[in-house]
């Protein structure tokens, strides 16, 4: 593996019980690249992103992040999960803070930087995500599907992370709210993040992908540039999950 | 005599001597307040203005005063007024109407949980608002309220203890009479805890029953 | 005398026994909630985020306590701990016998408005890189204390009333003190007017007082489905 490499993933499995979720995953993500995955439901890419970042612990096969094998015993979860910003489909914001002390709560905690800085680095990150000061001291519940997302994900940037996964960022929007948080999202990977992006939003994938990767049953079926994996894509299964989701989202 | 011994003999005592005391005033003290209960539900319910105030007042008021205080209030104060009653009617009765209070916050909850869910439908087959609370509200909602008020019978139980103020020999006094002959508090009161754990504790098994009755019959939320 | 008469006459002549003894319920009362407090958060937290067998310990502490009657507890604590050398004041023994009462209780309360807690604010919470330890104080506990109120405030109003059972091992609290007065007068009915509307008015308070720190510490979106 190269140093270029910041995430390297080998035959990764993992169960739920008998359930088999995770059949061998390989994949590794270059620094400053960005990944879409799309694939069927239940195939298992929410369960490959918490691998990622620790939320679930994998039963075999080894994840390097940063240099370093993170799926040994022996590794500070913290220290990882801090270095790696998760956007989730439902937003999760914590409900009994403002939508600035969603940020600052990081930063403050795990950063330890006391209360100034990171009031400073929040609003920061709220603006660079398009949330303007009047928006700050609301709570999530008085923010919009769209405005919460990306308060969601100016929590996740603000702790500068390597690495950012989004797991279904747009699908639990309204249609009319998920061009604000594509257009974040198209921001960052232009700006030369890391991402590691699980979406049905094929447009998005074809303007800012560098790499798409079609998932199905736990494994890695197909990859390459969105070009090829969306447009062309080489197996049957692609091809039908492809031209499912396109009548669904009415592309051409 | 062992420890164990004394254990058992103060079990026997109290069970003999005690106990039934106690699931008599619980019992009808329970039965008073189900009945007062579903008088204020109905009030509150269906009656007009006037009423449901009188109603909620009286509520207020058993659920701010001490158990204890109104035991003193029916067996020492009402005689002056003319009423006298003997202290295991006393308790039954201040144990009911302070239950009858909590029995129709009960019943109340359950009656608006079904009818969130059941009133438009049962209106728009063009039931009458009475028959609809009577035929579809009301059995749902006694259905909903058992656990509660299974819950409550382990609560009376508890607090019938307090009788033993007014001098009721029920199993908590029975105990209490048990260490003062013996000159050793431990072993009663461990007999009557275990007796009061133990019917509690089957209880609150029926009561996880019902709830999962419930749920299969769909009143689960 | 008439009914009010014989009332002002009460209070004028033990107003100063009466209104001590009513310190002395409120004195008893918060102290007890307090201490209710102090052990119930650690209980609920040990009971769901502790290790197995401080689980069970706890499970089975909080079973005995609401399988069992306040004023059996109380008698345990005064009456049979002295055998085993720890001889305690009626005061004493009274509000460590409410406050371990309330403990179990709280901790109950807690415990289900932890659990009221969406999930998802944990893994929000830990993807963050937040500790566990962490997550409990500054996520979980912050909304679990708002789910709690309203249980919390009947569980206060509960004490006031059975900060009574402190008469059963003779502190002057207000129940004892008009017991005393209306064996002295012989004017029951009265006194107990008096100590009723005592704790009716205190209660009603409390209700309010609560309905208004609920609402002050609201948070929009943060609602509980279900009573707890
Ligand atoms: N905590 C869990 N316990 C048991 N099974 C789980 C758990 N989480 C996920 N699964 C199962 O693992 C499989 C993969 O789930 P996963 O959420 O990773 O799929 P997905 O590709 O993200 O699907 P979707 O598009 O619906 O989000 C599913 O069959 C799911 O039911
Ligand atoms: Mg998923």
């Amino acid at each position: 593996m190269g140093s270029d490499k910041l995430l390297f993933i080998e035959d990764l499995h993992k169960y739920y019980g008998k359930h088999h979720v995770l059949k061998g995953v390989n994949l590794a993500v270059n620094e400053g690249e960005s990944v879409v995955i799309i694939g069927p439901s239940g195939s298992g890419k929410s369960t490959l992103l918490r691998c990622i970042n620790l939320l679930v612990k994998p039963d075999k096969g080894r994840i390097v992040f940063d240099n370093e094998e993170i799926t040994t015993g022996k590794i500070d979860v913290r220290r990882v999960r801090e270095k790696i910003g998760f956007v989730f489909q439902h937003f999760n914001l914590f409900l009994h803070l403002t939508a600035i002390e969603n940020v600052m709560l990081g930063l403050i905690k795990v950063k330890n930087y006391p209360r100034e800085k990171a009031r400073r680095i929040a609003e920061e990150a709220l603006l660079s995500v398009g949330i303007t000061e009047e928006l700050w001291n609301k709570y999530p519940a008085q923010l919009s599907g769209g405005q919460q997302q990306r308060v969601a994900i100016a929590r996740a940037i603000a702790m500068e992370p390597k690495l950012l996964l989004f797991d279904e960022p747009t699908s639990a929007l309204d249609p009319e709210l998920i061009g604000e948080v594509l257009k974040v999202m198209e921001k960052l990977a232009n700006e030369g993040r890391t991402m590691i992006v699980v979406t049905h939003e094929i447009g998005f994938a074809l303007k800012a992908a560098d790499r798409v990767v079609f998932f199905d049953d736990g494994k890695i079926i197909e990859e390459g540039s969105p070009e090829q994996v969306i447009l062309n894509p080489k197996t049957e299964r692609a091809r039908r999950f492809l031209f499912s989701i396109r009548e669904l989202y009415r592309l051409e | 005599m062992n420890s164990i011994e004394q254990l058992l003999t103060a079990l026997i005592i109290i069970v003999r001597y005690g106990l039934s005391n106690s699931i008599l005033v619980s019992t009808l003290a329970f039965f008073l307040g189900l009945i007062l209960g579903l008088i204020f539900v109905f009030i509150e319910v269906l009656g007009g203005r006037l009423a449901s105030w009188t109603v909620n007042l009286l509520v207020v008021i058993l659920r701010g005063i001490p158990p204890v205080l109104l035991l003193f209030i029916i067996f020492y104060g009402l005689p002056s007024i003319g009423i006298s009653l003997n202290n295991v009617v006393s308790a039954i009765i201040g144990l009911g109407l302070i239950s009858g209070a909590y029995q129709s916050q009960i019943l109340r909850s359950s009656i608006q949980a079904v009818a969130a869910r059941q009133m438009e439908a049962a209106l728009s087959i063009g039931l009458s608002k009475w028959s609809a609370y009577t035929s579809v509200i009301f059995p749902q909602a006694l259905r909903l309220s058992l656990p509660g008020l299974v819950n409550e019978y382990t609560i009376i139980l508890k607090d019938s203890s307090l009788a033993y103020a007014i001098g009721v020999v029920e199993a908590f006094t029975q105990a209490v009479h048990i260490a003062q002959a013996r000159f050793e508090y431990f072993t009663p009161l461990l007999a009557v805890a275990l007796l009061y754990l133990a019917i509690c504790f089957s209880l609150s098994q029926v009561v996880n029953y019902i709830y999962l009755k419930l749920r299969v019959l769909g009143y689960g939320q | 005398m008439g009914f009010a008469e014989e009332i002002v006459y009460l209070v004028s002549t033990y107003g100063v026994s009466l209104f001590n003894a009513m310190l002395l319920t409120l004195e008893i009362t918060s102290i007890g909630f307090t201490l209710g407090v102090l052990l119930g958060l650690p209980i609920s937290l040990g009971r769901v985020y502790g290790p197995l067998p401080l689980k069970a310990l706890l499970a089975a502490y909080i079973e005995l306590i609401r399988g069992t009657p306040m004023i059996v507890q109380l008698f345990f604590i005064y009456y049979a701990l002295p055998l085993v050398g720890i001889k305690l004041d009626a005061f004493t023994a009274s509000i460590i016998a409410i406050g371990l009462n309330s403990a179990a209780y709280q901790a109950e309360y807690f415990r289900m408005a932890f659990g009221a807690v969406p999930r998802e604010q944990w893994e929000a919470a830990l993807s963050i890189g937040l500790s566990k330890w962490s997550t409990i104080t500054n996520v979980i506990i912050p909304q679990g204390v708002r789910i709690a109120i309203p249980a919390l405030t009947n569980e206060l109003i509960y004490l006031l009333k059975y900060s009574s059972i402190a008469y059963f091992v003779t502190v002057p609290e207000t129940v004892y003190v008009s017991k005393v007065i209306g064996a002295k007068t012989l004017l029951h009915i009265q006194i107990y007017t008096i100590t009723a509307v005592f704790y009716i008015l205190v209660a009603v308070v409390l209700t309010k007082s609560a309905k208004k720190l609920e609402e002050r510490v609201s948070i929009p979106g943060l609602v509980v489905k279900g009573r707890i």
